[in-house]
């Protein structure tokens, strides 16, 4: 096990490399530089911005300017954001955790609706709440996340006045211990039950077509045919099998949670990865950009790690290739 | 193998056509995809909302773009069906009006994306080993970029353009498409009747394109269907977020971008509930053709 996660790890060596290269390039086809905003500074002489931009290497070729940032980034250092006047590993470590909150919190939401519900759909097939449930895997899928979130605001905080309307915290309340975290709870219900609808449609008919795949398999039939109570069968035998590409699927998902994150951050104003994402889109700010968007290319390949790496944990078999 | 049928004489040709009426696989597909009613429905839906955009001009009559100050947020009336938005131009005009943008986006992204990716996924998949490896990792890297942060990136960094979005919907979807074509040419590939098209000579370029691709075309129509509704999602979301396509021209989604304000979403339903609902409808429709076509063209998926 140890030597397939080494391996692993390895691997994705030269894609991080090829990523970083890529997000690189994107961010240089942007007009103008990083200074562009001091151009309409009265108070910066020529000269001072020609200083500035050679202490920041900016009149190098980019491919010098890339192996730079490489090197300074392995040295924990991403760069400075002239426009907040801030280190950009800063600005990202303020605003990882609550884009982890909403990532996690939204696929916690997501299994809690989607796995029973496959499950369920799967050993009654054709049946009332099979049709029910695959009509809502379908919506869950199809509805826009942002349609949701404003219908839900619409409903739940301006009509209902449930909940407040954006926001990660009661400004200047000073709660603390469990009053705080009521109140996290509360401001980021919306979001948290946004992402979660949207993101259960694809899991509960993955769960679901997993499902009815294992329950056709000759174990299953041996545990039937030896007597066993129909609830063994299912839960202890047939839904453990069925789980493991589910796990899979989940280890995927979480990077496109941290992405679909970007969205309801920045229409619920909560400070996380993607609303300084849209925050330096707005600005201009490509030294935050540059790392927004290598930070979550990151999370997409732990993400796929976990996959790769759970899915060996509960199948053996995937360890011998 | 059914190409060849020319070359069997036509004393055999005319015996086969007078024992069995042969039916041609698309034929057996379209009887199955009939039999689908939600599949109907879903391509129903579409074609309806294709139609709308396509005849924009005629189902008001009122200009997409023309302003009435006099008349700016009005509820829906017997003269503006949906009501009219901030500009007091008709939104019902424009609703038909912004599906010609987010069904072309859809639909060419899908298409510039199925390109790229049965162009390299072909290639992969018919030359393997060093090829298949370079072009696969390649594929790897482009499939960890994280797709709405790199997609406002770029939109932002070269413009909020429809082609800029198509472009970068392309440029992030290909690995997919890639990854099924390349898997099904590897298993075709060692068919024999590649081995008759070696021994009859044909070049590599002519097999990968009139007998491999032809073969994949299966799975890429199922998932260029869903493609296209997954395009249309992003579009939408973008433009919402005002980082997609810019006004004056209005897409499903940047129709919606006044909801971002509290007193538009309370008291103006008509400016954000029926773009989201034709989103939706959309979007749902596409999945259930897409579903419906999977389950017709390999229905030993069918559960």
């Amino acid at each position: 096990m140890g030597r397939f996660i080494t391996r692993r790890l390895l691997q994705q060596i030269p894609i991080l490399i090829g990523v970083s290269i890529l997000v690189f390039s994107i961010i240089q086809l942007a007009p103008g530089d990083p200074l562009a905003s001091y151009t309409q500074d009265p108070n910066m002489t020529k000269e001072t911005l020609e200083a500035l931009k050679e202490a920041h290497g900016l009149n190098k070729s980019p491919v010098l300017q890339y192996i730079d940032y490489v090197k300074n980034a392995l040295q924990g250092n991403f760069g400075f954001s002239f426009q907040l006047k801030q280190p950009v590993e800063k600005l990202i470590a303020e605003r990882l955790w609550p884009t982890f909150y909403i990532a996690f919190g939204s696929l916690i939401i997501s299994i809690i609706i989607a796995i029973p519900i496959g499950v369920i759909s799967a050993t009654k097939q054709y049946s009332v709440f099979d049709y029910a449930g695959t009509v809502f895997a379908l919506a869950g899928i199809s509805i826009p996340a942002f349609f949701l979130a404003l219908l839900l605001k619409k409903w739940l905080a301006i009509d209902l006045r449930l909940f407040p309307l954006s926001g990660i915290e009661t400004p200047g309340a000073m709660y603390t211990g469990f009053a705080r975290m009521m109140d996290y709870l509360r401001h980021t219900f919306i979001p948290l039950i946004v992402l979660g609808l949207t993101g259960a449609g694809g899991l509960m008919r993955y769960t679901r077509s997993s499902m009815l795949e294992v329950v056709r398999q000759d174990y299953i039939r041996t545990a039937r045919a030896k007597g066993l109570k129909e609830r063994v069968v299912i839960y202890k035998h047939a839904l453990r099998n069925a789980l493991i590409p589910v796990i899979t699927l989940l280890g995927f998902t979480l990077p496109t949670l941290f992405s679909g994150a970007v969205i309801t951050e920045i229409m619920f104003a909560l400070p996380g990865m993607g609303k300084l994402q849209h925050q330096a889109v707005m600005q201009r700010d490509y030294p935050v950009l540059m790392g927004t968007n290598l930070f979550l290319a990151i999370f997409t390949l732990l993400g796929n790690l976990l996959a790769d790496i759970s899915y060996a944990l509960v199948d053996p078999r995937i360890r011998l290739d | 193998m059914i190409k060849e049928k020319g070359q069997i004489n036509e004393n055999q040709e005319e015996n086969l056509a007078t024992s069995s009426k042969v039916e041609s696989p698309w034929t057996i597909v379209g009887r199955r995809l009939r039999k689908n009613k939600l599949a109907m429905i879903g391509l129903v839906v579409i074609t309806i909302l294709s139609l709308a955009a396509i005849f924009a001009p005629f189902i008001t009559g009122i200009p997409r773009d023309i302003t009435n100050l006099a008349n700016t947020n009005a509820p829906p009336s017997s003269e503006h069906l949906l009501g009219t938005d901030s500009l007091g131009r008709d939104m019902l005009t424009r609703l038909a009006y912004g599906g010609r943008i987010s069904l072309t986006v859809g639909f060419v992204s899908t298409s510039l994306r199925i390109l790229i990716g049965v162009i390299l996924g072909g290639i992969a998949g018919y030359y393997g080993k060093g090829i298949d490896n370079v072009i696969m990792r390649i594929a790897d890297i482009f499939s960890c970029l994280p797709f709405l942060p790199i997609a406002i990136t770029f939109v932002a960094v070269l413009g909020p353009s429809i082609y800029n979005i198509m472009i970068v919907l392309a440029i992030l979807g290909w690995p997919g498409i890639a990854r099924i074509v390349r898997a099904e040419i590897l298993s075709l590939r060692e068919r024999e009747f590649m081995e008759a098209a070696t021994a009859l000579g044909i070049g590599d370029f002519k097999k990968i394109v009139s007998h491999l691709i032809p073969n994949t075309m299966a799975s890429i129509i199922v998932s260029a269907t869903t493609g296209i509704a997954s395009a249309i999602l992003t579009e939408s979301a973008l433009s919402f977020l005002g980082l997609g396509v810019a006004p004056p021209t209005p897409t499903w989604g940047n129709m919606m971008y006044d909801a971002q304000s509290q007193y538009v979403l309370k008291n103006r339903w008509w400016q954000w509930v029926p773009p989201g609902i034709i989103i939706f409808l959309a979007v749902i429709s596409l999945n259930l053709l897409g579903d419906g076509l999977r389950d017709a063209l390999d229905p030993r998926l069918k559960q």
